[in-house]
């Protein structure tokens, strides 16, 4: 009996009901390039990321150096008269360069999102990879432990925990990822199951593998494609619910400039210096949107031919 | 399926009662209440005044085990602020939040199963990549500022929709708009799966080839049996828009659970919080093993496994 | 993207079209106004928050009132009041008072009041308005005597905050049910009270007057709404006639609208930097023990720049640890310190420390200015990590000598004596970072004496060597700026507390 119906149904969402085989290389190639959703959130996240990676170099100031008299400069595409060459995107409320911080958000949020997915993805992968194996018991004790991690409202207990802990970077990591595990536990588990009866397995098994083994080198990598689709929302997932804990002031702490942080700084002025809302805001849209279009990508490529 | 009923039934028991240890440890594991209560500007004197009078010098095992046995009985204890019970207070604000959740899980379902159906007819190609986008998007915008927006656009510039409070269900309109689209992405994937499924199958194509008109069946055939595990999801949706409206709450002043949760927090009035989190809790848990029975007793696979 | 143009569409229309005219207003006589807070329990004894005060100003009466504009202290309840001896007040209750349930109020109802809010049993939140109290007893039906635990200085100030209930209905309901349903003597009367949705009051008719006088307006409806944004919004569409704590920026933007009046005011509350001058978090490897550091990180702070730039208007910068209207805060022979990084780095190097350091900076509220802060420590060598917390956690922290260099604000619970500030953080409490008996001694000295001559000698000194040796850092006082419909008469006044009962709507 498959123990947690209501929680797979959220898997099945994301994933295709069958773990794929493994596929020759070239037609993989051939698939992404033919799918130019995937390509162009490819790009996206290429260059956000090339962006945060080599911030250093590529910011045109510090972004913590404030000048208090040349506060909330816009950029020259909002008011042409008031704008100031050197800072391109204008500067924010501490008269700060808006692109530098921007640069550097970008390092912090693609860090909130690609470290929750990490703590998230190996608790969940572990214990799916184990119930779907084992089975039994073992099976019992995770669907206890996903219906348990389900029942718990996310936003209410990441605020709970960040605000008694206070809020950093490292805290709302670990919160976050020691919250969203439950998708990758459900679909891994179902893959696992899957994949667990295939000769291979059982032939591995009759040699006389270990079971570490068995489920590293053939378990893992049969799943693995849907373990990336998962990743990918949990990522978006990860860096959104930073911007709602920093708009209820819990998020990550400045100086530190994560995009949702920015978000929820340029509130205040909304009403009168819009712009200041919209950069980092369309940012976070951005990013989102090509992460959700990579992982949609990547499910149809490496869905089995008919299916998709 | 009475067996497999009793074990569903035990798993929900086993869950609910992890859930109250959890939230009850959640907030006292760190934090000092005793300072909290006596106010941000009182004298020392006062707090271990407080702390003793609350019985917070306690051991937490003692405190644990006399609020599950209260609790048991609907007891969940009273206010630290307000002068009332925590019940009550729930209770009062769940009207809100039901509305609001409601509301939202209607725009959610009217925005994800079009755009699942339009999405698996031509998937692929352009239209379902831009039927994605649409459902994505909502999610992609940070809650808080989606709602804001949605604000200064209906609520200042047009003036059509009012921008604060519960007196209306036109109050509720921008909100629920703001909390359905968020939860549509999940909704029209599954639709969207469902419905390529479905299109594959043969009675679709014998349907098909009998001639009846394509949106006979769509709607009569393939959506029906598409839809089954959306209704699934949906109910589970619900659960989390019950308590995923924080933010929402917050932005347009509409006094739900999910504000009550967040103005406890961080007040640090813990029966409240613990109070909400084991409602919250056991409503999924339910919703959710209903949700499960109802689908055992409707497809024999589920429970025979 | 679709989304960016979305958002500039968005932008353009509000930019353009501008915002719906101001609808409500005088026609129904009535006030909206809203806050980001909201007291979860009004009975101004088991609040601690601002709103919960106003609420008590509105719906209850104190022996005193404190004239906002003169500063002196007015009959009100009371008819007159004179010390016994150094520690008895009498008062002499007005004749004819009546509760909005029509209950008579006299000495018994102060008495009651007193006495059961002194009662450990009753588990009283903001315990500090009778605290300096030990009991209350009936004279004859119209005088009542309080007696104080030890001579207190602050007497007079303190006695305006001791609100009176009908004790009849006190009694018969008790806490929990006068929360539920307040009653008192106030000018307004609750009509509606659903915390979360709103609270309406309604003008009391047999209002006695006295000090506060009749009130003019007739309903006054509160709303909480958290989000500044919204309360903006609702303002502009007319849903609301009153908000506050606009911020500077907003404040400059909706002061070119034409139906909104912008009002900009001091407080009593102001901000500060505390440091851990006592050595509290250990004297090795502490520079904050170090005269010379807590001077340079007062010049590193350019207080002028921020006020001007980020605080805004209403604000002035602060050399004292008391706020100048506060009584005793002397202003002469403090020493000031300027705004110079260069003698900041001096007197780093000449402390030993010339690439500077590190230090955790603990903060709870006003992002923005600790940002700046922040930012000026750092351009003189001092790397500040910011932690930031609840204000409970602040607080506590700092009792428990956790904290070496902190930012936070003070309101003296809108006391005017340097007792609840000065004294509150430097007599040697467990909130006294500094930890100097001499200061502490003279504190002591000022409060214990009822004569205002004593008191202001021995607060002068304290005060001067406070700033001598750069204990604290005084940065500004806290403006608060309000917005409301013109045709709204209202004057704000530095204690916080808006006196609704004097507004009335320009006809």
């Amino acid at each position: 009996m498959d123990p947690i119906p209501a929680a797979s149904a959220i898997a099945d969402a994301a994933l295709p009901a069958h773990a794929a085989a493994p596929m020759p290389q070239r037609r993989l190639w051939r698939r992404m390039l033919g799918n130019p959703g995937l390509v162009v959130a490819a790009l996206v996240l290429g260059l956000i990321a090339i962006m945060a990676v080599a911030a250093p170099l590529v910011a045109p100031h510090d972004p913590y150096e404030q000048s208090l008299d040349t506060r909330m400069t816009p950029p020259a595409f909002v008011d042409a008269e008031r704008s100031d060459p050197a800072h391109l995107l204008g500067t924010d409320n501490l008269g700060r360069d808006y692109l530098s911080r921007l640069i550097y958000g970008a390092r912090i949020s693609l860090l909130i999102g690609f470290f929750t997915m990490l703590v998230s993805g190996v608790i969940g992968t572990v214990l799916g990879i184990a119930a779907g194996y084992f089975g039994g018991r073992t099976d019992m004790v995770v669907s206890f432990l996903v219906t348990t991690r389900l029942s718990l409202p996310v936003v209410m207990v990441a605020l709970a925990v960040v605000a008694v802990l206070g809020g950093s970077l490292q805290v709302v990591v670990l919160v976050l990822g020691l919250l969203l595990w439950d998708r990758f536990a459900v679909v891994m588990r179902s893959a696992t199951m899957q994949v667990r009866g295939r000769e291979y397995i059982t032939a591995a098994r009759a040699i006389g593998c270990s079971v570490p083994r068995i489920l590293w080198g053939e378990v893992l990598p049969n799943v693995l494609s849907g373990l990336v689709v998962i990743a990918s929302y949990e990522m978006a997932q990860a860096i959104l619910l930073e911007a709602a804990l920093s708009f209820l002031g819990l998020g990550v702490q400045p100086p530190l400039p994560s995009w949702g942080l920015m978000v929820s700084e340029a509130k205040e002025f909304m009403l009168f210096e819009p712009w200041m809302i919209m950069l980092p805001g369309a940012a976070i849209c951005l990013l989102v949107l090509a992460i959700n279009l990579l992982g949609d990508g990547i499910r149809d490529i490496t869905a089995p031919e008919g299916r998709s | 399926m009475l067996r497999f009923a009793a074990r569903r039934l035990l798993l929900a028991l086993a869950v609910a009662l992890a859930v109250s240890a959890i939230a009850f440890l959640l907030l006292r594991v760190s934090g000092d209440l005793a300072t909290t209560l006596a106010g941000e500007e009182a004298a020392p004197a006062e707090i271990e005044r407080i702390r003793s009078l609350y019985g917070l010098d306690r051991p937490l095992v003692v405190q644990y085990g006399e609020w599950l046995l209260r609790s048991l009985s609907g007891d969940l204890g009273r206010s630290l602020f307000y002068p009332e019970s925590v019940a009550n207070l729930i209770l009062d604000r769940l009207p809100n939040t039901a509305i609001l959740a409601g509301l939202g899980l209607v725009i959610a379902l009217l925005l994800s199963l079009p755009l699942g159906v339009v999405a698996a007819m031509w998937r692929n190609t352009w239209i379902d990549r831009t039927a994605l986008g649409i459902a994505v998007l909502g999610q992609a915008m940070p809650s808080f500022w989606f709602a804001l927006l949605l604000i200064f656009f209906f609520g200042l510039t047009l003036g059509w929709l009012p921008v604060s409070g519960t007196e209306s269900l036109a109050n509720f309109v921008m909100p629920a708009v703001a909390l359905g689209w968020f939860s549509t992405p999940v909704l029209m994937r599954l639709t969207r799966a469902g419905m390529v499924e479905v299109l594959g199958a043969d009675y679709i194509r014998t349907a098909h080839a009998k001639g009846l008109p394509v949106h006979v069946v769509l709607v009569k055939h393939a959506l029906r049996n598409a839809v089954a595990p959306v209704v699934a999801l949906a109910s589970v949706q619900f659960g989390n828009m019950l308590s995923g409206s924080v933010v929402i709450e917050t932005v347009f002043a509409l006094q739900g659970i999910g504000y009550l949760a967040w103005e406890a927090i961080s007040r640090k009035d813990f029966p409240v919080v613990q109070g909400i989190l084991l409602v919250v809790a056991l409503f999924y848990v339910l919703l959710t093993l209903v949700s499960d029975l109802l689908n055992a007793w409707l497809d024999p696979r589920i429970r025979e496994g | 993207m679709s989304v960016i143009a979305r958002i500039a569409a968005a932008a353009a229309l509000l930019c353009s079209i501008g915002i719906a005219a101001v609808q409500a207003g005088p026609a129904d006589n009535t006030l909206r106004w809203a806050s980001d807070s909201e007291p979860a329990n009004i009975i101004p004894y088991q609040n601690t928050v601002r709103e919960g005060v106003v609420m008590g100003y509105l719906i209850w009466d104190a022996p005193t009132y404190r004239d906002p504009a003169t500063g002196e202290y007015r009959m009100h309840l009371a008819e007159s009041v004179r010390l016994v001896d150094d520690t008895t007040i009498e008062l002499r209750m007005r004749d004819g008072i009546t509760a909005h349930n029509g209950e008579v109020v006299d000495a018994q109802d102060v008495a009651d009041t007193v006495n059961i809010m002194l009662d450990p049993a009753n588990r009283i939140v903001n315990f500090q308005r009778v605290a300096w109290l030990s009991r209350a007893e009936v004279v004859d039906a119209r005088t009542v005597r309080l007696i104080m635990k030890e001579p207190y200085g602050p007497w007079q100030e303190y006695l305006t905050n001791v609100v009176v209930m009908p004790s009849d209905y006190l009694k018969r309901v008790g806490l929990e049910g006068m929360a539920r349903e307040p009653v008192g003597t106030g000018p307004y009367r609750v009509a509606e009270l659903a915390p979360g949705r709103q609270t309406v009051l309604q003008r009391f008719d047999r209002y006695f007057g006295g000090a506060k006088g009749q009130p003019a307006i007739e309903r006054l409806i509160f709303r909480r709404i958290p989000e500044g944004n919204t309360r903006i919004a609702e303002l502009l569409t007319g849903g609301l006639d009153w908000i506050w704590r606009v911020l500077p920026d907003q404040a400059r933007n909706l002061s070119t609208r034409r139906n909104l009046t912008i009002v900009s005011g001091e407080t009593v509350r102001i901000v500060y930097m505390g440091m851990d001058a006592g050595g509290r978090t250990g004297r090795e490897n502490n520079p904050m023990t170090d005269l010379r550091v807590r001077q340079a990180v007062a010049h590193a702070i350019d207080r002028v720049g921020i006020v001007r730039n980020l605080v805004g208007e209403g604000a002035q910068v602060l050399h004292t640890p008391c706020h100048p209207e506060q009584f005793g805060c002397t202003q002469e022979g403090i020493t000031r310190y300027d705004y110079s990084p260069a003698r900041a780095r001096a007197l780093l190097a000449e402390a030993g420390y010339p690439d500077g350091f590190e230090v955790s900076l603990m903060a709870y509220r006003e992002r923005p200015w600790v940002e700046a802060v922040i930012g000026q420590l750092r351009a003189v060598g001092i790397r500040a990590r910011l932690n930031w917390v609840q204000a409970d956690t602040s607080s506590s922290e700092v009792r428990a000598g956790n904290v070496r260099l902190n930012m936070a604000a003070w309101g003296s619970t809108s006391l005017y004596d340097v007792a609840a500030i000065t004294s509150y953080f430097f007599g040697g409490t467990p909130n006294d970072m500094a930890r100097d008996p001499d200061v502490a001694a003279l504190l002591r000295r000022g409060d214990s004496s009822t004569d205002p001559q004593v008191r202001l000698a021995a607060y002068a000194p304290a005060i001067r060597r406070i700033t001598e040796q750069a204990y604290w850092l005084p940065m500004w006082t806290f403006p608060l700026t309000y917005a409301f419909n013109s045709q709204l008469e209202f004057r704000p006044s530095a204690d916080e507390v808006p006196r609704f009962f004097e507004a009335r709507w320009r006809r």
